[in-house]
């Protein structure tokens, strides 16, 4: 037993390995409610130091920001940028209810929108290889943070959960190849789906070439797909292609939100929890 | 065992640099797969099993902090130690010209591997791929010349 060991070790290793990577791979098939023990472990070795590193850099340039350059222009700068930022999804928010008012929706019994948790989080990581958009956040299982919850700023929708380990978790941004929202037009009610691009930008697919879209279009979220509420700003129309023989419009959206350069997000959580 | 032991602390530091610092110091630009080359180096310089391991550990712990489907890329990483097997047969890889190519060779591959498997080669034109590809390729190589350079320093110098 031995001697055949020693004879075929170089295959049995490499068979191993090798298998264990295509059983691995097979587990994207089956849809799991729960992030696997080894993937959780991964992330609770890895997500302390990624946090220390992620308070000392944030220090660094909080003292770049606050010290060296001229920390008083700069500080009522970030104060009116924030206000401005309020005010805008306000505005957002106001016309999304001027419209629902419009449609005559307020002559039924209207649930008062349920008014759900918001736990706030810092990004500790960010993709390791390169060619996918998810961030590390410092919250997770401990903090109630569930798989497929909703993550946003003020500015609009970030992305949801897609996997959680005890004290941090993994976020998929909506501006990657997996990620789609069920959107909206908010000027002309056509709906779509806002599917990433896999780079800064996202795509409003399965707009009707009937449908009328314009630049400067503002896209929110229907509120169907049982992930994001009704009404949240996704980005605004930065491109429209018409076709006249194709069914559906090309239709390309910015962000809300400069994902790149997102340092603390929130996570909405059902009242429940 | 020595080399092992630098070349797997090297590798899992290379992962935390990538996860997090990578973004601090260079804002705005992608992540390279910089942990790529100690895989690449684990197959130049160590032929036990330890780097089959490595190869696989240091593709699942990326997997876990990343975006990428599980097993992708513990199996790229497996896939390029195997091609190192066939091509050692053709070249020599300890010459540092060789290493260089070699290095660029298996980048290229790994991402166009990647971006098949993930659906984002069909988001964009194939030009537009392999130029970006090319580009990531070139600067990991860049990148990864001290390392190369370090590795074949040590590994000359006969383990106690």
């Amino acid at each position: 037993m031995y001697s055949f060991f020693k004879k075929y070790q170089h295959f049995i290793v490499i068979s191993f390995f090798v298998g264990c990577a295509f059983i691995s791979y097979s587990s994207n098939l089956t849809a799991t409610s729960d992030t696997s023990f080894a993937r959780r472990t991964i992330l609770n070795i890895y997500a302390p130091p990624l946090g220390a590193f992620s308070y000392l850099f944030g220090g660094i340039r909080h003292f770049w920001n606050n010290y060296v350059s001229l920390l008083q222009v700069q500080k009522e700068n970030q104060e009116l940028r924030q206000s401005l930022d309020l005010l805008t999804e306000q505005n957002i928010y106001t016309q999304e209810l001027v419209l629902e008012n419009a449609r005559l929706r307020k002559l039924l019994l209207l649930k008062e929108q349920s008014s759900a948790k918001l736990i706030s989080a810092e990004i500790i990581g960010r993709d390791a290889i390169g060619w996918f958009k998810t961030v590390l956040i410092n919250k997770g299982k401990n903090d109630a943070i569930q798989k497929n919850q909703a993550v946003i700023t003020h500015q609009g929708i970030v992305g949801r959960c897609i996997e959680v380990a005890d004290n941090s978790s993994k976020v998929l941004l909506i501006t990657d190849i997996n990620s789609s929202v069920d959107a909206l037009v908010q000027r002309t009610r056509s709906r779509g789906i806002v599917e990433g691009k896999g780079s800064s930008l996202c795509e409003l697919s399965f707009i009707s070439s009937a449908d009328d879209v314009a630049v400067g279009d503002l896209v929110v979220t229907t509120g169907l797909c049982g992930v994001f509420p009704k009404g949240l700003s996704i980005g605004t129309v930065s491109r429209v292609e018409k076709t006249t023989l194709g069914l559906f419009h090309y239709v390309e959206v910015q962000p809300s939100i400069n994902l790149n350069k997102l340092e603390e997000v929130s996570i909405l959580l059902p009242e429940s929890s | 065992m020595k080399h092992a032991l630098v070349l797997w602390i090297t590798g899992l530091l290379l992962v935390l640099v990538q996860a997090m610092p990578w973004h601090f110091l260079f804002p705005g630009m992608g992540t390279l797969n910089v942990s790529f080359v100690i895989v690449i180096v684990a197959g130049i310089y160590s032929a036990s099993m330890s780097s089959w391991f490595l190869a696989f550990i240091l593709g699942y712990i990326l997997e876990s902090l990343s975006g990428s489907p599980q097993g992708l890329v513990s199996l790229i990483n497996l896939l390029a130690l195997l091609m190192m097997r066939g091509l050692g047969s053709f070249i020599l890889f300890e010459s540092f010209v060789s290493q260089v190519l070699l290095v660029f060779f298996l980048c290229s591959t790994a991402d166009i591997i990647i971006l098949a498997a993930t659906r984002v080669i069909a988001y964009s034109s194939l030009n537009t791929i392999l130029t970006v590809v090319a580009l990531r390729s070139l600067i990991t190589v860049i990148l990864s010349i001290p390392i190369l350079r370090f590795y074949n320093k040590i590994a000359l110098v006969p383990e106690r």
